[in-house]
């Protein structure tokens, strides 16, 4: 049998499927979200948290969108006229490793980091040890009297990729509200990312976080005096 | 189903679910959406979510077949076949007729990649296989680019195995009619 010629049939197969369903795709004008009832039943087949809430405008957002269609009506030019609205993560697997980005190529380029943040909590017993304040990152790394280490890093949410290897670890996302944390877990090391609609957030922590510790660091994200 | 679910032990295999669910699911979920809503399913959107919910418990336990090396569009037609073949399923209780299929000829494999001459015919191939009746082109997808059994195939299509190999069979001979009436 020419093998070759089999590898070929079999990429034919594959490129008339994925071909025919995205046409399919591209009619469809149907959304995709679901019941409660959907989300309870997949999360007792998959065995993850998956539901996934609808995204709402944020208190700030609305009013940024008010005063921005009164300026409109006025004849006032908008620039940025809704800046905070978290983004989706975009997944992309690569030969060695998975690259997880909010680059979705649909807004302005970042003007840099203008609000540096800073953790106001820290699980207990890690104390500071290192911080660099820059233009395009922040970060800060925390240790305890164990060496385990917490590290939070704040970067664009434009240019920036993060990288994990493809053969390691595992992913799960954990939902707080309208945060989607994106965890990726390797034995010896923890990696959380999630954005607030301005910044790509990010902790590396060399123990497993409590769900209750993640929270509470989302919660006391604060802008640094 | 729930001494199956137990069987989810293995974390890798967990963490492939999951990658699968959060990259597929919503394009899963309108697939079936926009092939019920065609079909004329009163409740084209409860029924939808069925089918994603059956095609992820199948996904589940057929995970081992699954080869995650591939490339994301061979993965991606495999999981949307998955669904377009629940769909299928839940229309077909919904219209309440049967499949009957008949005796084929069999084409050995040797044979057909000979009178097919893929190299020459690549684009062809790919058209007529869009446009073949589903029940064939996904199952010579699932035989042979997931290399799947005719066990799995018929588990995961909810077929006989009969029927399984009568598919293959005159999806072959069909797909060289295709393009012989056009060369």
């Amino acid at each position: 049998m020419n093998n070759n010629e089999r590898e070929l049939f079999k990429k034919a197969l594959s490129e008339a499927m994925a071909q025919k369903y995205d046409e399919e795709l591209a009619e469809c004008e149907e959304n995709a979200v679901c019941s409660q009832k959907h989300y309870d039943k997949m999360q007792k087949i998959i065995g993850r948290n998956v539901y996934r809430p609808k995204k709402k405008l944020s208190k700030k957002a609305l009013i940024a969108i008010i005063v921005a269609a009164a300026l409109l009506l006025t004849g006032c030019t908008v620039a940025y006229i809704y800046r905070d609205e978290i983004r989706d993560f975009v997944e992309e697997i690569y030969d060695e490793f998975i690259g997880i980005t909010y680059d979705d190529g649909q807004h302005n380029p970042s003007e840099g980091i203008t609000e540096p943040y800073e953790l106001a909590y820290v699980p207990k017993g890690y104390e500071k040890i290192n911080e660099q304040i820059r233009k395009i990152s922040v970060y800060y790394i925390y240790e305890n009297t164990d060496g385990d280490t917490i590290s939070f890093r704040q970067n664009t949410l434009d240019y920036n990729i993060y990288g994990f290897d493809i053969e390691e670890g595992y992913t799960t996302i954990f939902t707080y509200g309208e945060i989607e944390v994106y965890c990726r877990f390797f034995d010896t090391s923890y990696h959380y990312l999630w954005n607030d609609g301005k910044y790509a957030l990010n902790i590396n922590s060399t123990k497993i976080l409590s769900e209750d510790d993640l929270v509470k660091i989302i919660e006391n994200i604060v802008v640094k005096n | 189903m729930l001494s199956f679910l137990l069987s989810i032990t293995d974390e890798s295999n967990h963490s492939r679910i999951i990658y699968l669910y959060n990259t597929y699911h919503d394009d899963m979920i309108k697939l079936a959406r926009y092939r019920l809503k065609k079909a004329g399913l009163p409740n084209y959107e409860l029924d939808s979510e069925d089918v994603v919910q059956n095609s992820f418990v199948k996904i589940s336990k057929y995970i081992n077949s699954i080869n995650f090396e591939v490339s994301e569009k061979e993965l991606r037609a495999y999981v949307l076949s998955i669904v377009a073949n629940e769909s299928k399923n839940a229309i077909k209780e919904h219209k309440y007729f049967d499949d009957i299929e008949s005796h084929e000829e069999v084409i050995s494999d040797d044979d057909f990649f000979e009178r097919i001459e893929i190299k020459e015919t690549y684009d062809m191939v790919i058209d007529k296989i869009k446009h073949m009746d589903e029940k064939y082109s996904i199952t010579l997808l699932f035989h042979y680019s997931e290399d799947m059994s005719v066990k799995e195939i018929a588990g995961l299509m909810g077929i006989s195995e009969k029927t399984v190999y009568t598919r293959i069979a005159r999806g072959k001979r069909l797909l060289l009619e295709l393009i012989s009436e056009v060369i």
